[in-house]
């Protein structure tokens, strides 16, 4: 037992040694951490954003006036929308096309004198396709303040139109009364109300920079398993495992040390990541240490597995250096790691589930969204570990028979 | 000297087709990518139309007129349900993109001005923004509709004695009255018109939006990096040592190689586009000189920093590992993965520093906005730039083991 231990350790030390490597290995997903939780951040917390956009007033109208002076300068939207005022549509087009505005809006000529004689009347936004999210918010805006408007005409419209038969009602007496009543119509809340029921899995939201905390250190346990197994071919071509095998070991032990060292290394690299995230990311993996540990524990375990499936069919070091990457990227992709899973199709789902990727994701989202404690955790571990034993126990025979 | 350079480069290209991982890279992964990505644009119909679900439980008549109103829309097929959990459970499957209860009092509601709630049901596991935006709409028209009939007959009250018995024909006609402004189109409108060759629903991007030229120029960078790696390898094995005993000069090597990884870097572009065209449906083919000049101008660029890389790596784990690293952590902060609008002000100004920033935004002038060469010129010569510049770095740099 302790052999196999101090074997293990052997390969720490000497992968340690290739300190380039090792910081590599734990810099990727730290940097691809950080770079999609800030830009994830602003989205996932809807912490407001500025719109650069464009207004072109051909009308000069009233209507047209509101819109920019009481809609847009608002209080809520002023902070949020920096508006360019331009000359031509043209000009409006060339900075949409240049990426430099999300949207501009064009209040044409008779805008205003078209709402006042009760004639069709439209505002025009051009937008950018690249920019959909802000040009959508600059349409909303605008389409509340239309139907605003709209609301304000029908009103008094059909006021005006249900009181026609009537021949004893006073034209004057009406137009006297209107603009009281608009002060009224103002006030008048919706009726029609849609209310969305969402069937809300989770009770605390996992802010983005969590997510792929827990997405990324996951992948990236495949990329670290896997160099991991690349030695196994590299002591063979180094011909140092012959070397070693003069040593007065059984092979089984020798074979059982390499395993371990593998899982270590892979351990050590996830521990550091996870501390990493949770001091300088702000990110918090859960309440339960002990769910958090058994998590990991068994994570790496069906990836040292997956590791040394993937080198007893692996022709050369090299097979295992390229196709490798593939595989960690796919997996991690399948797992949920870069979309979240309900997004998938059906078949994906299913296809996810023999990832030991999509297993260790449920497994950490728990503890993270619902607080989940150790027991909770448990079936996911229970598969992960099953997956482990699969995966050490095909491996193991596959490469004893080629005589490793 | 010419031809050795050439040679170099086929040589190298045999070695990397031979080897089934480079393959991998080449064929494989962007395939399974495509598809996987693919995948993902979340329920449609074949008729590409958006199934909504209804249960109507309103006693009165105007619970249909909000049904009819919805299903005018081209992009929406209305199905009928009766039963609750029926319609819960076919959201939850994403058989519907939504499902809409009118309740019971509705039309009630309506005519006496009081609020009234429509639920909808929806799922997380479907973006139904649209289909949201557009009952929105709806409610909104029949609240300005109802609302109008009861002002209107209310002060119609205060100046006629109206009947008991009238009123609710009143009620009506005023209703119909109302609705007439919505008629073909409400009359006063928002005229939306995105500055795009195809006009696209546009769906709020829920998160990554990985597009077919953004995935592409990652991939494209991967693959490039990953030869690099081999030359690492191959530096690492001692071969370079020996064929620098013959007698072909260090430009001529540099050159031969640099000259295999564009190849190899042009045709997975190509395969790439390929698979966008057919398979995910994107429409490459609006001006195919531009395509090539970006295709051409990034691939370089990648290829010069991919020598450069390779003068900085000892081992090719590390290449590897490197290539990995470097190309997804460019490609994400290029606007690869998702539209850079979503990201923060400084970070838009780190991305053009990354050739992938020029070579998707180029495409997408192209793709998206359906313009022409000269638009992409501008990208082109910042992405030959880059190219020039590694590669003068790397030659410079280059020293062997």
């Amino acid at each position: 037992m302790k052999k196999i231990f101090f074997i293990a350790i052997k390969d720490l030390k000497l992968r340690a040694r290739d300190f380039y490597a090792f910081i590599l290995l734990l810099v990727m997903p730290l940097v691809l951490i950080l770079v999609l939780g800030i830009v994830f951040k602003p989205m996932w917390t809807s912490t407001p954003f500025v719109i650069d956009m464009g207004v072109v007033d051909f009308d000069n109208g009233e209507f047209s006036k509101i819109l920019i002076n009481d809609v847009f300068d608002s209080d809520d939207l002023k902070s949020m929308l920096n508006i360019t005022f331009l000359d031509s549509e043209a000009e409006a087009k060339d900075r949409i096309n240049q990426g430099k505005l999300a949207a501009v809006v064009i209040l044409n000529r008779g805008f205003s004198d078209a709402i006042m004689a009760g004639e069709n009347a439209s505002i025009e936004v051009l937008a950018d396709p690249e920019q959909s999210i802000k040009s959508g918010v600059v349409k909303s805006i605008v389409e509340s303040y239309t139907l605003e408007v709209l609301k304000r005409r029908t009103m008094v419209e059909t006021f005006l139109g249900t009181v026609a038969p009537y021949s004893s009602v006073n034209p004057q007496d009406i137009q006297k009364m209107i603009p009281e009543w608009l002060k009224e119509i103002e006030n008048e809340k919706d009726i029609v109300l849609v209310k969305s029921s969402t069937e809300k899995k989770s009770t605390n939201e996992i802010p983005a920079m969590g997510y792929y905390a827990v997405g990324m250190a996951v992948m990236y346990l495949l990329f670290a398993t896997n160099s991991g197994a690349e030695t196994i071919f590299e002591e063979r071509r180094l011909k140092t495992y012959d070397r070693i095998r003069t040593a007065p070991v059984h092979e089984n032990v020798l074979f059982g040390g390499k395993l371990l060292g593998i899982f270590l290394v892979a351990f050590v690299q996830f521990l550091i990541i996870v501390i990493f995230t949770a001091l300088f990311y702000g990110v918090s993996w859960g309440k339960s240490l002990s769910g958090i540990f058994i998590l990991m524990v068994s994570s790496v375990l069906a990836f040292s597995g997956f590791s040394t499936l993937f080198a007893s069919i692996a022709k050369s070091e090299e097979q295992i250096g390229s196709i490798g990457p593939a595989l960690s990227m796919i997996f991690g992709f399948l797992g949920g790691g870069m979309w979240p899973v309900f997004l998938f199709p059906q078949w994906m789902n299913v296809v996810s589930k023999f990832t030991p990727n999509r297993w260790a994701l449920d497994g950490f989202l728990k503890l993270m969204e619902s607080n989940a404690n150790f027991a909770q955790v448990l079936p996911q571990c229970g598969v992960l570990v099953m997956m482990a034993l699969l995966f050490f126990l095909i491996g193991t025979l596959r490469l004893k028979a080629r005589g490793v | 000297m010419l031809k050795k350079i050439f040679n170099i480069a086929i040589n190298l290209l045999k070695i990397t087709l031979r080897d089934k991982g480079a393959l991998v890279w080449l064929l494989v992964m962007p395939l399974i990518w495509t598809v996987l990505i693919g995948s993902m644009s979340g329920p449609k119909s074949s008729s590409n139309t958006v199934p909504v679900g209804i249960i109507n439980l309103d006693n009165g008549t105007y619970g249909s007129n909000f049904e009819s109103y919805l299903a005018k829309e081209k992009d929406i097929v209305i199905v009928i349900k009766k039963d609750e959990t029926e319609l819960a459970q076919l959201v939850k499957d994403t058989k519907v993109s939504v499902g809409l209860i009118i309740p019971q009092d509705f039309s009630d509601s309506l005519k006496l001005n009081r609020s009234v709630e429509i639920k909808l049901l929806k799922s997380e596991k479907s973006s139904s923004y649209f289909i949201e935006e557009l009952i929105g709409k709806v409610a909104k028209r029949m609240s300005i509709d109802a609302l109008s009939a009861n002002f209107a007959l209310e002060k119609l009250n205060t100046l006629v004695q109206v009947p008991e018995t009238s009123k609710p024909e009143i009620w009506e006609r005023a209703y119909k009255i109302a609705d007439a402004y919505f008629e073909p189109s409400p009359s006063i409108a928002v005229n939306y018109k995105v500055l795009a060759v195809e006009q696209k629903e546009q769906n709020v991007a829920v998160g990554m939006n990985l597009s077919s030229p953004g995935f592409a120029a990652m991939f494209v960078m991967m693959g490039v990096f990953f030869a690099g790696a081999a030359m690492v390898a191959e530096r690492h094995h001692g071969t370079l040592a020996r064929l620098l005993t013959t007698p072909t000069s260090k430009f001529s090597i540099i050159s031969g190689e640099m000259l295999g990884f564009f190849l190899l870097g042009l045709v997975q572009f190509l395969i790439l586009i390929l698979f966008g065209q057919y398979v995910l449906g994107v429409n490459w083919g609006n001006s195919p000189f531009g395509v090539a000049l970006l295709t051409v101008s990034y691939v370089l660029a990648v290829t010069g920093l991919g020598t450069l890389l390779s003068v900085f790596v000892r081992t090719s784990g590390q290449a590897g590992a490197f290539a990995v690293l470097v190309s997804m952590v460019t490609s994400m902060i290029g606007g690869s993965w998702w539209p850079i609008e979503i990201a923060p002000k400084f970070m838009q100004s780190i991305a053009r520093f990354t050739p992938q920033y020029w070579a998707v935004n180029g495409f997408n002038k192209i793709i998206t906005r359906g313009f022409g060469v000269s638009s992409v010129l501008s990208n082109f010569y910042v992405l030959i730039a880059i190219a020039c510049v590694s590669l003068f770095a790397s030659v410079v740099l280059f020293r062997f083991e």
